[in-house]
């Protein structure tokens, strides 16, 4: 997703790693892996994943 | 639901033609015309062939009823259809009928009388295979024919039709009895004055005689050639389902149609005439062929852009809708109408035009509703407008009487767009109402129409009480409108409070430079919401007759207004279909528009095309390059507005937080977030988030903080650089409405 | 005395001696054919169309271009007469082969040696277009090939969108490893032949007894992901009888399998006899049965000519299979893409275009995921791509009834010697 890019949580000061993240949408539940900080948990979504797959499942959701 | 059936069931999509209702034999002319049409001739006849039994005798003897309902008669003449059935037959590749490999079924039939109309039911019968055996007095088949000049060429058509088939045939033999033992049904033709046998027509079935198996018809009760064939085909029907059931309750055919056409939409032509003899060429029946209009009910189709993009008549859009709400009752062949529902504009136009006004719009509008209360609607599509509309009433909101006044005569409703658009379109009208009016009350406030499109109730309500109270509170005054939309709710919602525009107080008082634009074309651009505002649409024509101006009507105006794209929201549902919509508009004529819905000015100026709000002539604005607001800039306007209108009508000054937060940002930028809906606003307070509590990343390659929150529904995420104290610059925004769970 | 009408003059080949000859359609009443006189070996006649439906309401304006061309067909490469361009590539990379069919269009052969795995490479850097092109993968049999999955990953990093695998599934029925191999290396689909849901069809045609392989190829093929279509290869007297069982089998086992691909069968490469009319499957008939036999639930009207060929060549319908249902999925426009290609179909145009929308999925359990009702997102998009289901049909031409102006609006492809060939020119063979 991000290759090499490098993300430090501010409030932390701690480098961002992968962990599995938990999503709802119009009542169903997903999960991803997303980099995350290991201590407080916050996330990092991309504006390409946003416009790529969670676009997708959004528009698919919405078309029921 | 039970309303969805009452809503189509007048609906006559499936009405038959005038001419086939009638025709004796009810020819489906719309199918051997659009056949004749493309010139495919061999077909045409066969449907031709199938209908009328002997297409010979019926070509030289038919009487041409449809000629006297055609609508085309006063418009160059009805169409020549035994011209152009004579035509298929003269160019059919082959007239020699089909032959069906079919087992013989063990059912007699006897037919007394081999006149026309016996004849016609022995065809219908042999080719389906059963035993027919025909007793004929004379010693000639053909019956009354026989007198006739063509008579040769009409035994040639019998023994065409007759080629496959065979029939046992007794001719001078008289029944003087009928006796069914040997047959399992039978007809009685015996023409003009022949013998009923002491039977009579028993009216619960058609063709039935008042004993079991035996039925009557053709010429023995009154019928013309004509009717005779058909009467003796259709006869073939109800003696098979006596033969299969037992019964003798065929129904009677149905006569005539409520089929209505408009008379707008024919085209009149003058009639082909053929240039040699009696007989069209090829050319020539094409060419009349298409002169046929193929009357049917269609106009919601040819009107309403939603009706016709998606190709659908009331009756399937109700289904589809029906199954969208429950989704029980479908069998498993399910589709779902969700965004048909939120494609519609709810213009009104498809109402308009119906002839049995089926108000197929508002049927979507309480769908709409109802999927909401269900949860099913996905609130993705409305929820930014729902958000703008409370920004609207509350902190752009200003609900204010002059000073010194308890009481007013006039209540200024300019609208929530009209400000976004430009603020001086509502400074300026106010200051000229308190010109002729000094007690006139002033409201800012959004009319409650996303709510509607959104079919959201509770909120819809809220706004109206909001409104009544503030009516009450300053005398019950007459509203003053500027937006056609805002009146349209008033009148639906709260009928109880008058309105007027305030271009009819405009026009009265003269206010518009005269002959400013002494030459210049304009055409005048209708807001569906307008539709039923005659008035108005005379208003502002005389408005910009006024100005000076020469104007070109266009094709789709007054009552016919369409949607700009705006009503309903549909740019969210359907970006495409909205896009169709605004290059559907724009694209009738080449001339500037004038209208007087802000909403459709700043579509149609975004899209490039030359528009005015009919206020900028009235006050002289210089609007010629206005271009449409971002989403961001409408909110700024509404709330600067309400700073001016306080200052300048009230001399209260508002106090603007020195402290507040700027965003800077390419224009690109700018662009993107206008497309997305994303609201400077909403990223300073993502911002704020952000900052006050540390919940941001940094980039160290970019130097860059990202952060996100939810607001609403929508979780919004922004990139940005802290360049001073209370300035931002922002690098990157997006959203996106799933949500992120343990945050 | 049958009456002819001349639709369309275009030109053929002398099935015995390959000579370009002139040829012409005919129509007699409902049926239309082919007809050509050859100066050495006499008349020829193949019929296209039986007239179960109006051969007038198929064949699109389009179709009807010109059909003389000087470099038709050995000018071929493609010359600049050719009027569409590649959509599908194919790249035969073996002639050997594991069975032994009496219907073999590649004549296979077991005694030639494979081209070298570099060549495979070369030929793969030149053909392919970054991000668009879809290679097939073909042969005599791919998986005879132990590279094979080199070859799928070279491709795959060649930047070939979409890798399919042509094969009669016996190795993949028979090596689950193997197909995982092949997945990993980044195959998209498989098209697997499958006569029928009867051995004895397998038997007919292809000499051995092959459902239950076949039926396990499926199951390998679904345990990494790759979505199977299957092709019948249309016998009369064979298995057209089984087209309905074919569907319904092929439903009951989406989303493993992805779709039915029917090629009746054409008279080039290994034939057990010449073909008279009466063997010939036509477009119309095939629709037909597929109506008849899946009891109305599919419909003629729900398969149209695929857009990027000429209408005689190739059919298309799209479909949901869900819980072993089928449902036609709707066409809004008309100028929408009616695609030949079995893609998935979230790649397809993903413009917000008016589409039917279907039932929810709520119910519809991931394949493989665990915890409850949580979804993997990448899971729940493949859930929503494997829905899909298409029924297609090729109708190949040979030297019976091949017509040039369809063979110059074909849009698939075999790569050989740096040159494009049409498939049906590229395996045009003459009857002796």
């Amino acid at each position: 997703m991000n290759g090499k890019k490098r993300l430090i949580c501010c409030k932390c000061q701690k480098e961002l790693e992968m962990k599995k993240v938990d999503f709802s949408y119009l009542g169903h539940t997903f999960f991803t892996d997303l980099p995350s900080c290991p201590e407080c948990g916050l996330v990092y979504i991309s504006e390409e994943l946003v416009k790529g797959r969670i676009s997708e499942v959004e528009m698919q959701l919405e078309d029921k | 639901m039970a309303y969805n059936n009452e809503l189509v069931k007048d609906c006559l999509q499936f009405e038959r033609a005038f001419c086939t209702a009638e025709c004796p034999f009810n020819l489906d002319i719309r199918d051997f015309i659009g056949k004749m049409q493309q010139g495919r001739f061999n077909i045409a006849y066969k449907t031709y062939q199938q209908s009328v039994g002997f297409p010979g005798i019926v070509a030289a003897l038919c009487h041409e009823p449809c000629k006297a309902v055609c609508p085309m008669k006063n418009s160059g003449g009805a169409i020549s259809l035994k011209m152009l059935e004579k035509a298929s037959m003269d160019y059919a590749r082959s007239k020699v009928p089909d032959q069906y490999n079919m087992p013989q079924k063990d059912k007699r039939i006897a037919i007394i009388g081999a006149g026309i109309s016996g004849l016609a039911c022995a065809l219908r019968l042999t080719t389906k295979k059963y035993q027919v055996t025909i007793f004929e007095k004379s010693s000639r088949i053909g019956g009354h024919l026989n007198g006739h000049n063509s008579i040769n060429i009409f035994m040639d058509d019998i023994k065409l039709q007759f080629s496959h088939e065979t029939f046992t045939l007794h001719l001078d033999t008289e029944i003087k009895v009928l006796k069914n033992r040997d047959f399992d049904a039978t007809y009685v033709a015996t023409g003009k004055n022949g013998n009923m046998f002491g039977l009579e027509r028993n009216y619960e079935g058609a063709f039935a005689g008042n004993k079991a198996g035996i039925f009557l018809g053709g010429s023995l009760l009154g019928a013309d050639t004509m009717q005779a064939i058909a009467e003796g085909l259709n006869a073939a029907n109800a003696i098979e389902r006596y033969l299969k059931i037992g019964a003798m309750n065929q129904p009677e055919e149905q006569s005539g149609t409520k089929l209505i056409y408009e008379s707008i939409r024919i085209i009149p032509k003058e009639k082909i005439n053929p240039a040699k003899g009696n007989s069209f060429s090829k050319e020539e029946a094409v060419d009349e062929a298409k002169r046929c209009l193929k009357c049917a009910c269609d106009a919601c189709n040819y009107y309403s852009p939603l009706m016709s993009y998606f190709k659908k008549f009331p009756k399937k859009i109700t289904e589809e809708v029906e199954i969208s709400i429950n989704p029980s009752s479908l069998d498993g062949c399910a589709t779902v109408a969700t965004r048909l529902i939120s494609t519609c504009n709810h213009c009104g136009l498809c109402k308009e035009v119906c002839p049995v006004n089926i108000d197929t719009g508002e049927f979507l509008l309480k769908s709409h509703r109802t999927m909401r209360e269900l949860g099913k609607m996905p609130w993705a599509f409305h929820e930014f407008f729902l958000r703008d509309m409370e920004f609207s009433n509350n902190e752009a909101g200003l609900t204010k009487i002059p000073a010194g006044y308890n009481k007013s005569k006039y209540l200024f409703f300019p609208g929530c767009q009209i400000g976004a658009s430009d603020e001086r379109l509502v400074s300026e009208s106010y200051k000229f109402l308190l010109k002729q009016f000094p007690d006139t009350a002033l409201m800012l406030s959004c009319c409650g129409a996303p709510a509607e499109w959104a079919g959201n109730d509770p909120i819809h309500k809220d706004i109206l009480d909001k409104i009544k109270t503030a009516w009450i509170e300053f005398g019950k005054p007459v509203a003053v409108f500027a937006c056609p939309t805002c009146k349209q709710m008033f009148r639906k919602y709260l009928p109880e409070i008058e309105g007027e525009f305030i271009y009819k107080i405009i026009e009265e008082k003269n206010n518009i430079p005269e002959n400013k634009f002494t030459g210049e074309t304009v055409s005048v651009f209708d807001p569906c919401a307008s539709r039923h505002e005659n008035e108005l649409h005379d208003t502002i024509r005389n408005l910009a007759i006024k100005a000076g101006f020469k104007l070109e009507v266009l094709p789709m105006e007054r009552n016919m207004a369409q949607c700009c794209s705006y009503g309903g929201q549909v740019s969210v549902a359907h970006p495409p279909y909205a896009e169709f919509m605004i290059q559907k508009n724009i694209n009738q004529n080449n001339f500037p528009y004038i209208t007087y819905c802000s909403n459709c000015r700043d579509i149609f100026a975004k899209s490039g095309k030359k528009v005015f709000h009919i206020l900028d002539f009235v006050f002289n604005l210089e609007s010629e390059n206005r271009i449409r607001p971002t989403v961001s800039e409408r909110q700024n306007n509404r709330l600067k507005l309400k700073y001016k209108m306080l200052k300048e009508f009230w001399n209260e000054d508002t106090i603007i937080e020195s402290s507040a937060k700027k965003l800077k940002m390419s224009s690109e930028l700018k662009e993107k977030l206008d497309k997305n809906m994303i609201l400077e606003t909403d990223i300073l307070t993502v911002i704020e988030n952000c900052e006050q509590n540390s919940r941001k990343l940094f980039d160290p390659d970019k130097k860059t903080f990202t952060g996100y929150m939810q607001i609403g529904n929508t979780t919004y995420w922004v990139e940005y650089r802290i360049l001073q104290e209370n300035l931002f610059e922002i690098v990157n925004s997006y959203c996106h409405r799933m949500k992120i769970e343990g945050n | 005395m049958t009456e002819e009408q001349i639709l369309y003059k275009t030109q053929s080949v002398c099935p015995v001696c390959l000579k370009k000859i002139p040829a012409r359609r005919v129509r007699i009443k409902n049926e239309v054919f082919i007809r050509k006189t050859c100066s050495l070996h006499g008349d020829f006649e193949s019929i296209i169309w039986r007239g179960f439906s109006e051969f007038n309401d198929w064949i699109r304006e389009t179709d009807n271009i010109p059909a003389e061309s000087n470099n038709c067909p050995d000018g071929c490469g493609l010359c600049d007469d050719h009027l569409q361009e590649t959509c599908c590539l194919l790249l035969n990379i073996t002639e050997r082969c594991n069975l032994n069919c009496s219907f073999c269009l590649a004549d296979q052969c077991n005694d030639k040696e494979d081209i070298p795995f570099e060549e495979i490479c070369t030929s793969l850097d030149k053909i392919i277009v970054k991000g668009k092109s879809l290679i097939q993968l073909s042969g005599g049999e791919p998986t005879m090939r132990k590279d094979l999955a080199e070859i799928i990953r070279y491709a795959k990093n060649a930047g070939a969108k979409y890798i399919q695998l042509n094969s009669n599934g016996v190795c993949l029925g028979e090596d689950a490893d193997y197909v995982k191999t092949l997945a990993d290396a980044g195959l998209s689909f498989v098209f697997m032949q499958f006569d029928g849901t009867e051995d004895k069809i397998f038997e007919r045609l292809r000499n051995k007894p092959l459902l239950k392989i076949k039926q396990q190829a499926i199951n390998n093929c679904a345990k990494h992901n790759i979505g199977v279509t299957l092709v019948p290869t249309l016998v009369r007297g064979v298995n057209l009888h089984n087209i309905g069982d074919i569907i319904r089998f092929a439903v009951s086992q989406s989303p493993k399998v992805r779709g039915v691909h029917f090629q009746p069968a054409s008279y080039f490469g290994r034939i057990p006899r010449l073909p008279e009319n009466k063997d010939r499957i036509t477009p119309d008939e095939l629709v037909f049965e597929i109506e008849k036999q899946s009891g109305g639930i599919i419909k003629a009207s729900d398969l149209t000519p695929s857009s990027c060929y000429h209408s005689l060549c190739s059919f298309h319908g799209d479909f949901r299979a869900v819980e072993n249902k089928i449902e036609a999925l709707y066409k809004q426009r008309k100028t929408e893409n009616n695609g030949c290609c079995s893609v998935p179909e979230s790649e397809k145009n993903r413009e917000f275009i008016g589409r039917r929308w279907q039932r929810p999925l709520l119910e519809h359990k991931a394949a493989g995921s665990c915890c409850g009702s949580k979804l993997d997102i990448d899971s729940f998009l493949r859930i929503i791509k494997q829905q899909s289901f298409t029924i297609t049909a090729k109708f190949f031409q040979d030297a019976g009834n091949i017509d040039f102006s369809r063979l110059r609006k074909c849009s698939f492809h075999v790569y050989e010697n740096e040159k494009y060939i049409p498939f049906c020119s590229y395996f045009l063979s003459a009857w002796k």
